[in-house]
């Protein structure tokens, strides 16, 4: 019995999470602060990773990064190495299965950020960046954490955009969901449920952490009050 | 005659109507945008700040063009120099008051002159032992004014107000209209100030324009407004309570006399258009009440009581000319002890007394 499972998910959880949130913390902000139809559309369209199958997902990443296409190849000549079958292959497969909930807990914060205090901040004279950072983030943190947590368990679970991308290589990329399937389908089910286990508790801390999240919200709002 | 410091004319279309407007103010001059919601006042303040661009226009403050549609320069808020202020607040929620007023002035001070500048303007309103607190441990008053200093820390050209009190309660309204008038003597800050309420506006600026449908419909110094409105609506605006057809009895360059068939009167005025029938209109605090017949005193009837409504302040009276009791009435505003006396006599004074082109 190996624990690597458990660490390249998290590993890759991690890392997903983290690209996640760089594209998201921005697209976001963007999405609330323009209104052209095409924003508007591509707004909507980052919603389509929840709707179609992993496997699906899993086999256009295949197309736009395996080793024929121009993303795939300039990889390989930039790193030497491929990014379909490794570890950052499975990071860019999760990122994208969980990004959604990531872009609509974050959307969702940042739109209730009132445009007065926006205003009010650039006419102190404040750079718009400067606002994003000491206004509009400042304000979003608790969506930005349930963002967060849902799409770290999220990209932790993935199985068959992973699959796909990454494929199922013991030690290298094999994470905890395929291993689960792994242990399942070669007969360990001693292994299949201690992965289960693991698994649970994972999401049940998550689960913790965003209800702790959501009654700190409501102490601070009878403060207020 | 110095140049005017601000200027605005621009146009943007809006959902149900076009705004379009044309305003100045010269040199430590204050204006007061006055009409109902929905009018466009807010919006016109939004597009003089930079949040909102106008279709067509120019806006100037200082000697620096902030908006030219012919150039296509659009200088954004940040470069504007102007303070804003709004109806509710608009301070940051996770910034203690210090933090808020920190937040408007200048990167460029540092240190202990930062402190000190904080310091001075939590002093100036009276809040240096909330320096730590968060915004919504005060009070809607306690908060406007952080919102006031915190607009001019940042030292800007010109302030917006965006119908600042219109949250607060009558007494603080008036704690901050004082601190208001108290800054403009202070600091010299021209200021715009967007309202429904005509004696906010009365008080705290020196010019006043009426819109409507994003329409100005007049602009002007507040008693020429008050006094000599250009059209029926405006009068109406600015509370001029009585109106009655009159026709032009006589007329030289002084003035002339209207016959008023409502009241039965044939009453002198100062200031006559060119037109056979007039509107004729007096506000009902410039009516004057007597408790006697004035011999030599022109405008000058007995008259009865019909109705009264007593207010805390002044009240308010329906008087009828003396036998004309089914006739119109006319609304007279008094103070509170006058109404003990036998009031038989109206007098409304030639000069306060206005008439528009029918």
């Amino acid at each position: 019995m190996t624990l690597f499972p458990l660490y390249l998910s998290l590993k890759v959880a991690f890392f997903a999470t983290l690209l996640g949130l760089l594209v998201a913390l921005p697209l976001a902000w963007a999405f609330t602060q323009y209104n052209h139809p095409l924003i508007k559309w591509f707004n909507s369209l980052t919603t389509l990773p929840l709707i179609l199958p992993p496997t699906v997902l899993g086999y256009y990443l295949l197309v736009l990064v395996g080793r024929q296409s121009a993303i795939g190849h300039l990889y390989e000549q930039l790193t030497g190495k491929t990014l379909v079958f490794s570890w950052q292959g499975a990071v860019l497969a999760s990122a994208i299965v969980s990004f959604p909930l990531l872009i609509s807990a974050i959307r969702s914060v940042m739109s209730h950020v009132s445009p007065d205090l926006i205003a009010a901040a650039r006419l102190l004279g404040h750079s718009n960046w400067h606002v994003f950072w000491t206004v509009v983030l400042p304000l979003s943190w608790r969506g930005i954490i349930s963002g967060v947590a849902l799409a770290f368990a999220r990209a932790m679970g993935d199985f068959g955009a992973t699959l796909m991308v990454a494929g199922n290589i013991p030690g290298v990329t094999q994470t905890m969901s395929i291993a689960v399937y792994d242990a399942m389908m070669s007969g360990d089910v001693a292994e299949a449920n201690f992965l289960a286990l693991i698994m649970t508790a994972v999401a049940l801390i998550v689960l913790l952490m965003l209800y702790r999240l959501e009654q700190s919200v409501h102490h601070e709002h009878d403060r207020n009050v | 005659m110095s140049s005017p410091i601000f200027n605005a004319q621009f146009k943007k279309t809006l959902y149900s109507f076009n705004l379009e407007l044309d305003l100045s103010l010269d040199e430590g001059e204050t204006l007061g945008i006055l009409g109902p919601s929905g009018s466009g006042k807010s919006m016109s303040l939004r597009v003089i700040a930079g949040l909102v661009k106008p279709e067509k226009g120019v806006i100037t403050l200082k000697n620096r063009s902030l908006f030219d549609s012919s150039q296509s320069l659009d200088s954004p808020p940040q470069q504007r120099h102007i303070g804003y202020v709004f109806q509710h607040y608009a301070l940051f929620p996770h910034m203690t008051v210090a933090e808020n007023i920190s937040y408007g002035l200048p990167r460029a001070v540092k240190g202990e002159q930062r402190q000190k500048q904080i310091y001075n303007l939590l002093e100036e309103i009276h809040l240096i032992e909330h320096a730590s607190r968060y915004p919504s441990q005060l009070s809607g008053g306690q908060q406007q004014r952080v919102a006031l200093v915190r607009a001019l820390a940042a030292d800007p050209d010109l302030l917006l107000l965006d119908e600042p009190f219109s949250a607060l309660d009558a007494e603080l309204r008036g704690e901050l209209e004082a601190l208001v008038l108290r800054f403009r003597s202070s600091r010299q800050v021209p200021y715009i100030l967007v309202t429904h309420n005509l004696e906010e506006a009365y008080r705290l600026c020196d010019k006043l324009v009426i819109i409507e449908q994003g329409k100005i419909l007049q602009l002007g110094p507040k008693d020429e407004l008050l006094r000599r409105p250009a059209t029926l609506q405006v009068a109406r605006k600015v509370g001029a309570k009585n109106l009655w057809q009159g026709q032009v009895t006589s007329a030289s360059a002084s003035g002339g006399t209207v016959l008023v068939p409502a009241l039965g009167q044939e009453l002198m005025v100062q200031n006559l258009p060119q037109t056979p029938t007039v509107w004729l209109g007096i506000r009902p605090v410039e009516a004057v009440l007597l408790s006697g017949p004035e011999p030599g005193l022109p405008n000058t009837f007995p008259i009865e009581v019909i109705n009264q409504i007593r207010g805390v302040q002044s009240h308010t009276l329906f008087v009828t000319p003396l036998g004309k009791s089914g006739g119109e009435a006319v609304q007279i505003e008094v103070p509170g002890h006058r109404l003990g006396a036998d009031p038989p006599y109206l007098y409304l004074p030639p000069d306060k007394l206005f008439a528009l082109p029918y």
